[in-house]
This record gives structure tokens, C-alpha cells and sequence, in this order.
């Protein structure tokens, strides 16, 4: 096992695991979702099928709602 | 001239030689406009394909007698008359993934202020890898819970603005107060940025 760090919580996840494995056994959907990891900005434009997640890896998850 | 006079020369020379950005021109981007212009910022790139429609009136930074007109024209104007120098560079267009990149390449900082949340997310994605500051908001909708809407840094150049939770819907509308608020704390954050203040 590998340890990350989600939203500020320590997390445990499988050894290799991808980012969008991740997400989905959180039932986390990516649309309109903004992903930083490890400071990077990511999207559902981004491979988050194949991204990898590393121990000690940190990820925060932000939505965006309409209205303006 | 600059219409903010209680700036220092340096936070003047600063503000005057930027070059904002702004995504949209309703609720988030005419109100921020307004800011930033009495803040004593003067130069803006701004894209909007929308005309003002009454149901505008309840939050966004437009008159009656401009209902019809093009956002671009019409919010130019209003501008105009709280500075009348400024360079503005609007554009009647809607943003996509192949345009946003080129329209705001030499900005020091955009602000995204759409209404869709599919177009929000468009903007960061297409300026995620540029290195320019984005201030986004999300979560703004209704009336109450003014604390909950914050500014959260992501990334190193990303800062989004609102409680990520309340979107528009049937049961929530957008309103003035609380659409102000967030325009506002999206100004607030670009100056802060310029001026290399805390945001």
C-alpha cells in the first residue's frame, strides 16, 4: 500500500493505482472537477487513466458550479 | 490620470502597466471590471458573445436603456465613465479551448467569470500550463452564508474564489449581494497578485 494525502486526509491506496481508479472508487465524477496534485493543475482533459499515483503524493479536489 | 488616488507611486506604476484578462462579461466579470477599474488598473482584454437582457439587471453591472446592446459595447461605456482612459480591448467572441490561449497570452492575470460551470473549467485547462494567474470562482449562488465563500490557492498560480458548493439551479438563482461578494473577492485577489500582497 501506498499513503496519499486527499484533501488533506491521509489516504490509503493500492500500489500503482491511477488517478481516475482513485477518483472512481470514491465516486468522485471528473466532470467539472479541477484536481491539484503535487501542485499540478489537472483536468478530465488530462490522462488521469494512466497518471500514477506515488506514496506521499498530495491531492486536492475542487468543483466547479455554474453561476456568475 | 489615475482614478484611484490613494495609491503609491510604485502600486500605481504597477496597476497601470498590467494587463487583465477577463472571461465573460455578466454577473462575475462586468462587477470585477468595476472593481478593478476604480481599483486603478486601465488595461483589459475581455471576451463576451452575450447582449444584455433584463433579467441581467438583477446582479450585473448594466442599465435599463442598455437592454439589446452587446455586453462588450454597452459595459465599455460604463467603464468609460468611471475612467475615461482606459484601454479596452473587448471582443464580441465566445472563448474556446483554441482561442483562450492566443486571446490572453500577455496578460499578467486572467479572471474567469463565466456563467457555465463546462466553460470554467474550459478556461483553467487551456491556461493551466501557461504560468499566467488565473482567479476563478465557483459556489456563488443565492442569498446567505457570505462566510462561506473564500479564496483557495491551487497550484501555483490558480485561486478560486466562492464555497465550491452552491451552483445554480432552479431552487438557487444568482443574485446581486452575493455574486457582488465574489466579484469582488476576485478583484481583490488580482491586485493582491499585482502587488504582491497577501491574498
Amino acid at each position: 500500500m501506498a499513503k496519499v494525502i486527499l484533501n488533506g486526509k491521509e489516504t490509503e491506496v493500492a500500489l500503482g493505482e491511477k488517478i481516475l481508479g482513485f477518483l472512481q472508487a470514491r465516486k468522485v465524477g471528473t466532470k467539472n472537477l479541477i484536481l491539484e496534485w503535487n501542485g499540478k493543475i489537472l483536468t478530465e482533459k488530462d490522462p488521469l487513466a494512466t497518471l500514477e499515483l506515488k506514496d506521499g503524493d498530495t491531492i486536492n479536489l475542487f468543483s466547479m458550479v455554474g453561476g456568475g | 490620470m489615475n482614478v484611484n488616488s490613494y495609491l503609491t507611486d510604485a502600486q500605481r506604476t504597477v496597476l497601470e502597466k498590467a494587463k487583465i484578462g477577463v472571461a465573460g462579461l455578466g454577473g462575475l466579470g462586468s462587477n470585477v471590471l468595476s472593481h478593478l477599474v476604480r481599483a486603478g488598473i486601465r488595461r483589459f482584454v475581455a471576451a463576451d458573445f452575450d447582449v444584455v437582457s433584463a433579467s441581467n439587471l438583477n446582479r450585473q453591472f448594466f442599465f435599463a436603456d442598455q437592454v439589446g446592446r452587446k455586453k462588450t459595447e454597452a459595459l465599455a461605456e460604463n467603464l468609460r465613465r468611471i475612467a475615461p482612459d482606459l484601454e479596452l480591448d473587448f471582443r464580441d467572441l465566445r472563448l474556446t479551448e483554441e482561442n483562450t490561449q492566443d486571446l490572453f497570452a500577455d496578460c499578467d492575470v486572467v479572471v474567469e467569470a463565466f456563467d457555465k460551470a463546462d466553460a470554467k473549467t474550459m478556461l483553467i485547462a487551456a491556461l493551466a500550463d501557461s504560468g499566467i494567474p488565473v482567479v476563478a470562482a465557483s459556489g456563488l449562488a443565492g442569498f446567505g452564508k457570505s462566510n462561506d465563500i473564500r479564496v483557495r490557492k491551487a497550484g501555483k498560480a490558480l485561486y478560486l474564489v466562492g464555497d465550491l458548493v452552491s451552483g445554480i439551479s432552479p431552487e438557487l438563482a444568482p443574485a446581486s449581494p452575493r455574486v457582488g461578494i465574489a466579484a469582488a473577492m476576485e478583484a481583490n485577489t488580482v491586485v493582491a497578485i499585482l502587488l504582491g500582497m497577501e491574498i
